[in-house]
């Protein structure tokens, strides 16, 4: 039987974050629920400073000096810890799905079979042990915080397995003790990372619901500035702020696909990766900062290459791109042929 | 006598196919020097014989539809289509059967063989070549070659340009295919149909113009100064509530199709959120014992309820099943209004304004209408009296001794004497376990705790 | 094929779920809340969900209708100005790292309330059961996406029922009117969508009194915008005059209520790269009508607020109906 990929192949993402909110409080009060308001987002004018490269008739001084008069005037949004506060509060919720490898959408019964049956062996092989263990990494280390991490003093993350609304295991990780660059653990962590992991893994593999509830301390200091998610907003009108940041109801907050972005930083099998960090799992290794692609197609270490190969043409992947291939699969999106 | 008449109909297709392609060489040549090398290369190109030929080659590259595929989105390849408004079923609803005959086309395909849409868009009679063409019209198709051979391979070429392009409908992985349960059991697969929307492009095009002419509009413009002035117009100034723009194809709406690019990429969408409560500006209740009498009253929908009520009982009802029934129903209705006005309180002031020395209301209100200020840990006390839960029926008992104000001659409801757990129920805080006094009680207990703790109910927050 | 509203036996309540990210888009030339289409495929692929768990066999359970009401909404949009722009969440890169086309996905979060006309034996079950079951349903639909949204753990918050119920309704008429207006009440403050053709088709015959040539089209603006106009009776000595719009029937929108054919409905498998081989394939555009957005305390039933589909495939007519207004004639007279 000579198989084809599906023209239309589609998969739906199995880790599923809430946006984060933002709150402000003191570092010994994290034990307090009542005490933590929220982060507000206020518009600031700032002036632009003359940095262009003047053209040549503008290079007069008068003229200089008159642009500089009126500079340029900008409204941006800023959020920041009040003076009172040191802490910032991050927090969140995150579903874990079962069902990774079952399409949402898929026209070819024959290949369908065939991605079942693979990812089914995979699983019987490995478990999600390896990749809940890096998600689990990802939360305890506290690197959805992105910029909010960098510079503080201390990091606690909690994490709460709710059932039925209750948080039945509470879970609490010193996130600066743990590293970004790679997934080795203190022993100190150790357990509870496992504990979490094997959660994690549950969850995917579909034995447990599981719903986490996530939530971090920054200790950052008093009236320090935080870091909401930036708003991407296409032809803004003259006037408009040049700088949005994200708000639910009037709390700052980071969007879900920020938080998702995070927690999927697993890779560190793509080529030069001893290199670099971690990054997050896309079928081109594409990293939004860097406007970079680590997986080229050229390389047939990226996402496409490495499935055909897997499902079509029965060349098994070595194990580290088996796990990379089924944590795209945890992401979702749509990979048809035809696409 | 009828030759006649085809000749002259034919020479004015004619005509106007060498006036186009004389517009079109004379644009090319200005802008060659005189003694350009080029210029007679040029002149040749745009002899009709030899353009018309090039053209029936090139149109394959363009498709005039009325639907379109890549609105939906930009990557998404597949069939688009041409289906003329008028051919479609007449729906009682909005959809671009409502153009009728009056309809602008679009293109997509390879934007640089869009001179032959240019082409096909010649009015002649008051229809395009186009329409002729695709009406299989004898004088257009001859006035296209005096071979008639080549007249009709041309047409059939020119014609073709409204049909799908590969001859096979396709669609696609990003485009949108929706499963439409057409069959008795959802459960089963071969109960659906899969439904795969394009975008109406004509019809879209047809609200573009019109919101558009009221945006930017000279006779909109000048109502909307004759309102702000309130001064007599004779016509209306329209305007849209909630518009949005979204923008297709971001920078290059070229991409998508022909009319796209001359909106400049814009869609408009018109409005369909739902209003919110608590658009109207929340009193404190400061100074007054209690909401009743100025501030619930007060309100116009509370106001027409209990007119209508009390013309009701003036009219002197047997006492009947029916008549308990319609006393029920305003009753109800005047709860509902309560119960909407509370929640203005409950969720637009700050938890713990009633402690204020400014409030005056009673107890049994402040724990109704304040009811968040438990959830502070320094209100022990509140939070007590708040789960005792003993309030309820004081505020269905001031309800009731108002609404009996209001009504006065017209007859006694027996409403002060109803049980608390009806008023517990009517005011809605017959609450699940998993619900907000569950809540209350759980952060109460674990305000202390090193464990999770729940802070502030809102979008992204846990529990 | 159940092209009529079915009465049903009763409902099921699945109280402020709340959303994230749900398409604001909700067709070509509409925003600001989803399509109720997704609230029915919803519908759909909960009783699918349902069926592979086995918890009831499907002849013992039937998923009728469905109606929402929204208690809170936050669209991603700019706020100010006369047009809003949608808000995005990141520059998605492309393979060789450059920005890929953005395409503008309007987001909105929700608080809502849905609400399923259900019937079958499985609401005969007593009250610990019933419970049981609508937590279970709770806990599928919490796995699904709504109208393309993650649905987020429930907040409970004050004046907020959060629990899911399962209700037969009363066999005494009375009783059951009771049971509904405890339910509209917990319902507060939120608002139903109601369908409101009859406002279209009248505000047709009221344009085409003045202007035969009048089309729905022009109906649909009509109703989608004020119009504002002087009253001439207002006018002053200063000669000022009032200006007074036209919206006073409601708080009516704009919405997309279904599709109609653009094709013949195509054999299985004989379309190019379809999402299933196995069932037939048309093409189709989206059809529009009038919405009402109505207080929860105003509903008199529970009909009011239920949706269904309705289904006429000889004239390509694939909608959603809601009885709230009487239904409307599938071809204008």
């Amino acid at each position: 039987m000579i198989l084809k990929t599906a023209s239309v192949l589609a998969f739906e993402r199995k880790l599923d974050p809430s946006d984060a909110l933002f709150f402000s409080g003191r570092w010994d009060a994290r034990s307090s629920g009542s005490s933590w308001s929220p982060v507000n987002i206020k518009p600031k004018s700032v002036r632009g400073t003359i940095s262009n490269r003047l053209k040549a008739k503008d290079q007069d001084p008068a003229k200089l000096d008159a642009a500089i008069e009126s500079p340029n005037l900008q409204t941006v949004d800023v959020a920041a810890l009040p003076a009172d506060d040191d802490t910032l509060k991050v927090s969140f919720t995150l579903r874990v799905l079962a069902g990774t490898g079952k399409p949402s959408a898929c026209n070819d019964t024959d290949y369908q079979t065939k991605l079942t049956d693979t990812v089914k062996a995979y699983v019987e092989a490995n478990g999600f042990t390896e990749l809940a263990r890096r998600y689990a990494s990802n939360l305890a280390n506290g690197r959805f915080l992105w910029r909010n991490r960098i510079g503080a003093e201390q990091v606690e993350v909690r994490v709460a397995h709710l059932v039925n609304g209750i948080a039945e295991n509470t879970w609490v990780f010193d996130a600066l003790a743990l590293s970004l660059r790679n997934f080795g653990v203190s022993t100190q962590a150790q357990n509870d990372l496992e504990t979490l992991a094997g959660l994690v893994a549950n969850g995917l593999a579909g034995t447990l619901h599981v719903l986490l509830h996530v939530t971090a301390y920054v200790r950052l200091g008093a009236g320090q500035e935080v870091f909401p998610s930036q708003e991407l907003i296409l032809d803004r009108g003259r006037g408009d702020k040049s700088k949005t940041l994200y708000q639910v109801d009037n709390i700052a907050g980071m969007h879900s696909q920020k938080i998702g972005n995070a927690l999927r930083t697993i890779d560190t099998w793509y080529e030069g990766a001893d290199a670099i960090d971690p990054i997050a799992v896309e079928p081109y290794g594409s990293v939004t900062t860097l406007g970079k692609a680590y997986r080229q197609p050229k390389q047939k270490l990226d996402f496409y290459n490495l499935l055909d190969n897997w499902i079509v043409n029965d060349k098994v992947p070595p194990l580290e791109q088996q796990h990379f291939v089924m944590a795209i699969l945890i992401r979702g999106g749509v990979f048809g042929e035809a696409g | 006598m009828s030759d006649l008449l085809t000749e002259k109909s034919r020479d004015r297709f004619r005509t106007s196919i060498l006036q186009f392609l004389r517009g079109r060489l004379d644009a090319k040549l200005e802008k060659l020097a005189e003694d350009d090398p080029n210029r007679d290369d040029l002149i040749a190109q745009y002899a009709a014989p030899v353009w018309l030929e090039d053209a029936a080659r090139r149109v394959r590259q363009i498709q005039v539809v009325t639907h379109s595929l890549k609105p939906i989105h930009p990557d998404a390849r597949g069939t688009n289509l041409y289906v003329l408004p008028e051919q479609m079923e007449g729906l009682a609803e909005v959809g671009s059967h409502v153009l009728g005959q009056d309809f602008s086309g679009d293109v997509v395909g390879n934007a640089a063989a869009l001179d032959i849409y240019k082409l096909l868009k010649l009015e002649v009679d008051g229809r395009t070549l186009l329409d002729w063409l695709l009406a299989g019209d004898s004088d257009a198709i001859a006035a296209l070659s005096d071979d008639s051979v080549q007249a009709q391979a041309w047409m059939d070429a020119f014609a073709g340009v409204t049909r799908p392009r590969d001859g096979v409908f396709a669609s696609h992985a990003r485009a949108k295919q929706l499963y439409w349960f057409v069959g008795e059991n959802p459960v089963l697969d071969e109960h659906y149909e899969l439904l795969a929307p394009l975008y109406a492009s004509s019809l879209a095009h047809a609200v573009f113009q019109i919101i558009n002419e009221d945006r930017f509009g000279e006779q909109n413009k000048l109502a909307r100064e004759a309102r702000r002035e309130r001064k007599d117009y004779d016509d209306s100034y329209r305007s849209y509530p909630d518009l949005a723009v979204q923008k297709l194809g971001g920078t290059k709406p070229q991409n998508i199709s022909q009319l796209n690019s001359e909106r400049g990429g814009n869609n408009y969408l018109l409005g369909s959120l739902p209003p919110v409560w608590q658009s109207r500006e929340i009193r404190t209740p400061w100074q007054i014992d209690s909401v009743f009498e100025h501030l619930y009253g007060q309100r116009r929908e509370v106001w027409l309820i209990l007119r209508d009520f009390r013309k009701f009982l003036e009219s002197a009802p047997p006492s009947t099943m029916e008549t308990r029934d319609r006393v029920d129903a305003y009753v109800d209705v005047l709860i509902g209004e309560l119960v909407v006005f509370a929640a203005e309180f409950q969720n637009g002031l700050p938890p713990g304004w009633s402690s204020d020395h400014q409030c005056r209301l009673v107890q049994a209100e402040r724990l109704w209408l304040d009811p968040r200020r438990a959830e502070i840990p320094s209100e022990e006390d509140f939070y007590k009296q708040w789960l005792w839960m003993d309030w309820p029926k004081g505020v269905g008992a001031r309800f009731g001794n108002w609404l009996n104000a209001q009504l006065n001659a017209h007859g006694k409801l027996p409403l002060g004497d109803i049980e608390q757990r009806y008023w517990q129920r009517e005011l809605l805080l017959d609450e699940s376990q998993d619900g907000w006094a569950q809540h209350l009680r759980q952060l109460r207990r674990t305000q202390d705790s090193p464990t999770y703790i729940p802070t502030r109910n809102s979008m992204g927050e846990g529990i | 094929m159940s092209t009529m509203f079915t009465e049903s036996d009763g409902l099921l309540i699945l109280p402020h779920l709340r959303i994230q990210n749900a398409n604001a888009i909700s067709s070509p030339m509409t925003h600001g809340f989803p399509s109720m289409t997704a609230f029915l495929g919803l519908m759909w692929a909960l009783e699918r969900k349902l069926a592979a768990q086995q918890m009831f066999s499907p002849a013992f359970r039937s998923f009728d209708s469905v109606g929402v009401i929204c208690h809170g909404f936050d669209e991603q949009t700019t706020e100010g100005g006369y047009v809003k722009a949608f808000r995005l969440t990141r520059n998605p890169v492309d393979k060789d790292g450059s920005t890929a086309a953005i395409v503008e996905e309007g987001r909105i979060h929700l608080d809502i309330t849905l609400v399923f006309g259900v019937s079958g034996g499985f609401i005969e079950h007593d009250e610990a059961m019933r419970e049981e079951v609508a937590r279970n349903v709770l806990d599928v639909l919490s796995t699904l996406r709504v109208a393309g949204g993650s649905v987020l753990p429930p907040a409970p918050s004050f004046g907020r029922a959060i629990k899911p119920e399962l209700i037969r309704w009363a066999d005494d008429v009375d009783d059951a009117r009771k049971q509904f207006r405890r339910l509209r009440r917990q319902w507060l403050p939120g608002f139903a969508l109601v369908c409101r053709d009859d406002l279209l088709y009248a505000r047709l015959d009221a344009l085409q009194a003045e202007t035969p040539e009048s089309t729905a089209l022009d109906a649909w603006l009509d109703l989608s915008r004020f119009n504002w106009r002087p009253v001439p009776s207002s006018k002053k000595e200063d000669g000022k005059i009032e200006w007074q719009h036209d919206r006073t029937e409601g708080w009516l929108v704009p919405i997309p209520v279904g599709y109609a054919a653009l094709s013949d409905s195509q054999p299985a498998g004989s379309v190019l790269n379809v999402r299933d081989a196995q069932i037939p394939f048309r093409f189709v555009e989206s059809l529009y009508s009038i919405g009402q957005w109505l207080g929860a305390h105003r509903l008199s039933n529970a009909q009011q607020l239920l949706w269904y589909a309705q289904t006429v495939p000889e004239k390509g007519l694939y909608r959603i109906r809601n009885n709230f207004a009487p239904p409307a004639p599938i071809q204008p007279d």
